[in-house]
């Protein structure tokens, strides 16, 4: 904590939000779990792109950039929430251990 | 004019001797166009050696029409060379003279005699199931008849038999020496069920070989020698006579010359190869009389008379002395012999004794002569034979045979002409004519013996060279007669036999009756006749070389032909004079003859013993040394053979082994593994949608790392990026931090 915050330590940071992301995706049994990591994994990367702003000659465009990210993943979630929708609609469950017609 | 005329006879003479193999070809194809009981393959054979009797009598004319000099037209050419080895050439050629026309017409007249006679003859052939039992101890042997095939053969015989006398070549003349041998062996041998006549054709071709072996000796001394093989040449290159006749005789040429007169003895079936055509019976007939009286066994003696100047005056003695020999042999062979055609056999064993009395006493043209007339009459003989032989059921010994002149009457007359001819009878006409009246047999006979009695009147130590064929022609009559007495005269001594006993038909009397006119007329005038003329217009001239033996000259010759001629007459006189004592009024009883002398009779009826010296001479040693190959064969190079046998099974069981557990267990267990990891990896897909993420989660980071891994050593080579403003920090991010800290200082500064 020495010193002015560097960038190592924003990346970090987005590091976590993203494994945090990742490993929601990779085990929550619920639907919206799921997209709760998707949007953590995308903050992660928004996190990630501002620092990048700030810290290297980006200048404005890792901001640019975060809003439109911003932007897609709310256009992402309806559309996910739409699918676990008709998840919903066909299996009766929001358990994505039940969906298992992918199965060969 | 004499050209066109050689080339007509050419021509006449080839057509003649492929007339019969055309023949034979479509005998040989009778299943095809005909059904066995047929009787065209005769009428086909017939055909053929009609064809060839036109076309040799139309070459008599030709020959004789065109001039007094019978030699004018005498030459040869050549057919069609087959190889030439440098100055050597084998060719196929053609040499025609008077003696070549003779016996074109002798073969052509007498092989149709016998072919027409023998489509009547081989009557039992025309069946699908013909019954042999006469192999004596053996089962009834049922086979399908084999007429056409006799045909086929009689006519390839034919052939042979003009190709032969119609050679340019010496060379060509041991190819065509060689067909007749096989032909014969084919005809010996047509009923093969017989184990009898098996062995009589291997006999007879076993010891024609013997006689081969001389034959090519001769002919690779001769051809090493002179350079030619042919006798006279008609292109300027000499010939073997004219070569003799220029270097004469050398060392050589006496080798050859034996090598000539071994074919010949066995080819002719002398002493001491003549124990052959006694078993030669065991074909049929018209067999006999064709190949094994009148023409093959004729051919050594024609060989020995062209080649005549080519021995040498020892090999001609020895020839002599062998002839005088076999006839003596043959002699006492038929005058004690019990089967019908032994007994002919025997006489044509010794009657080519005569013939080969005369080559050997330098007078060819006298034992080509005894040649064509033996011919004629052993012909007639057998013929007529064969009609006794087919009256009585097939039954030839003597013993069963008897009074069938009553039955037969015409075979009876016409086989007494012959045997009248053989004997050598004659008509003396007490100075009304030159020559007394007889038969042909008389003439050549007498000649021959002329020939010998001047022959021993200039060299006297050589008197037997008479003496023994005087003696014989005595014997020949005796046994001529007394055969013609046991088979016609006197009683049946088997009544069944000749109850039903008759005569031939018409088609097997007709040749014979032709056969009878000919021997009757063909030489009439002896030496001053017709026949004789041609024979000795071809004839070579004597060699004229000093030698220890006088040639009796022409007048020594007719001095002696009176007191030969009275001789002659004198022996056959007591032959006939004997045989009507013993067998046609039985005076005496031959019974009691037999029994007194029955160890000479056992010796003579074996053959002088001459078969059982071969069976301990040459047979016996050959199975010794079979055994002892066959011993080697089985025990040694079949056991080795084995050995090998059982190593490659091994080495194949072994082979087996291998592919059926290693390649076919390791092909098995890739194909166990590929499941396994088949099964694995499709565990991937569950269908779990959880996995699924985690999975796309680890494989990002793996590609993420293994990017990095594979371009680090690679980084260098980025671009780096241009200068800053400050230059001091040329990375971007410090360059952008340089950028940044100037704006900051244009804001403050503005600020």
């Amino acid at each position: 904590m020495n010193g002015p915050v560097r960038l190592e330590e924003y990346l970090l940071v987005s590091a976590v939000l993203f494994v945090c992301g990742v490993a929601c995706m990779a085990t929550k049994r619920n639907a919206v779990g799921v997209l709760l990591g998707v949007e953590l994994v995308l903050n992660g990367a928004n996190l990630n792109l501002v620092a990048f702003s700030r810290y290297s000659g980006l200048a404005l465009d890792g901001q640019i950039m975060a809003l439109f990210v911003i932007v897609l993943a709310a256009a992402e979630a309806a559309v996910a929430l739409a699918i676990a929708l008709n998840f919903y609609n066909t299996h009766d469950t929001i358990d994505v251990d039940r969906g298992s017609k992918l199965q060969r | 004019m004499y050209t066109q005329a050689h080339a007509h006879i050419a021509l006449l003479l080839t057509i003649a001797w492929l007339a019969p193999l055309a023949s034979a070809a479509v005998c040989a194809l009778a299943p095809v166009w005909t059904h066995r009981l047929s009787r065209w393959p005769a009428w086909g054979s017939l055909a053929g050696i009609a064809v060839s009797t036109v076309a040799c009598l139309l070459a008599r004319d030709t020959a004789e029409g065109s001039n007094k000099d019978l030699n004018a037209t005498s030459g040869g050419g050549r057919y069609y060379e087959l190889a030439h080895f440098g100055d050597i050439h084998l060719s196929i050629e053609y040499w025609i003279d008077p003696v070549t026309i003779a016996m074109f017409l002798l073969i052509a007249i007498v092989s149709l005699c016998v072919t027409v006679y023998a489509s009547r003859y081989l009557d039992d052939e025309l069946t699908e199931d013909y019954i042999d039992d006469e192999a004596p101890g053996l089962a009834e042997v049922h086979r399908p008849g084999r007429y056409s095939r006799f045909f086929a053969y009689l006519s390839f015989f034919e052939f042979a038999m003009f190709g032969l006398v119609l050679a340019g070549n010496l060379f060509q003349t041991f190819v065509f020496w060689e067909l007749v041998g096989a032909s014969s062996y084919l005809l010996i041998g047509f009923y093969h069920e017989r184990p009898s006549a098996n062995f009589a054709a291997t006999k007879a071709f076993v010891m024609n070989r013997v006689g081969d072996a001389g034959f090519i000796v001769a002919l690779a001394i001769l051809l090493g020698t002179t350079g030619t093989l042919r006798l006279r040449s008609w292109d300027g290159t000499p010939g073997l006579l004219e070569w003799v006749h220029t270097h004469g005789m050398t060392p050589p040429l006496v080798l050859a010359g034996l090598g000539l007169l071994l074919a010949s003895l066995s080819k002719s079936a002398q002493f001491p190869l003549q124990t052959w055509l006694r078993d030669a019976m065991a074909g049929p007939t018209p067999v006999s009389a064709l190949v094994h009286s009148a023409t093959m066994v004729a051919a050594g003696i024609y060989l020995l008379a062209r080649c005549q100047p080519l021995l040498s005056t020892e090999v001609l003695l020895i020839a002599a002395y062998l002839g005088a020999a076999t006839t003596l042999i043959g002699g006492a062979m038929a005058v004690v012999a019990t089967d019908l055609k032994q007994a002919l056999a025997d006489s044509t064993v010794s009657q080519l004794g005569y013939m080969l009395l005369a080559v050997g006493l330098a007078a060819p043209s006298l034992g080509l002569f005894h040649l064509v007339t033996h011919a004629v009459l052993k012909a007639l003989l057998f013929l007529s034979a064969g009609s006794v032989i087919i009256a009585c059921h097939h039954e030839q010994r003597l013993a069963a045979l008897g009074g069938l002149r009553r039955k037969l009457p015409w075979s009876a007359g016409l086989m007494l002409v012959g045997v009248l001819s053989i004997s050598g009878l004659a008509i003396p006409t007490f100075g009304w004519s030159d020559e007394p009246l007889a038969l042909a047999g008389y003439y050549s006979k007498d000649a021959i013996l002329t020939q010998s009695l001047a022959f021993g009147q200039v060299n006297p130590q050589h008197g037997l060279l008479y003496a023994v064929p005087l003696i014989t022609a005595s014997l020949t009559a005796l046994s001529m007669f007394r055969l013609w007495f046991l088979v016609f005269a006197g009683d049946p001594r088997e009544p069944e036999l000749f109850e039903q006993a008759h005569e031939s038909p018409r088609a097997m009397l007709a040749p014979m009756l032709l056969l009878a006119a000919g021997t009757a007329f063909i030489a009439y005038g002896g030496l001053h006749s017709h026949l004789f003329h041609w024979l000795q217009a071809g004839s070579p001239e004597l060699h004229t070389q000093a030698t220890a033996y006088r040639w009796p000259d022409l007048d020594v010759f007719q001095g002696a032909q009176a007191t030969a001629g009275q001789h002659a007459f004198a022996a056959a006189l007591t032959g006939v004079g004997l045989a009507i004592l013993l067998f046609g009024i039985r005076w005496i009883d031959p019974q009691e003859i037999a029994r007194v002398s029955g160890g000479v009779t056992r010796f003579l009826n074996s053959g002088w013993q001459l078969d059982a010296c071969y069976r301990y001479a040459v047979v016996g040693p050959v199975h010794v040394l079979a055994g002892a190959v066959r011993y080697i064969d089985e025990r040694w190079i079949d056991a080795a053979i084995q050995v090998v046998v059982d190593r490659c099974l091994a080495a194949a069981r072994w082979d087996r082994q291998i592919e059926e557990h290693v390649i076919n267990d390791s092909v098995r267990g890739l194909e166990r593994w590929t499941w396994k990891l088949s099964d694995w990896a499709r565990r991937l897909q569950n269908g779990h949608l959880r996995h699924y993420v985690m999975w796309i989660g680890v494989s990002v980071v793996v590609l993420y790392y293994g990017v990095v891994l594979l371009t680090w050593n690679a980084r260098g080579a980025l671009p780096r990026p241009s200068q800053g403003v400050s230059g001091t920090n040329t990375t971007w991010a410090g360059e952008s931090l340089a950028r940044a800290r100037h704006k900051d200082s244009l804001i403050s500064g503005l600020g």
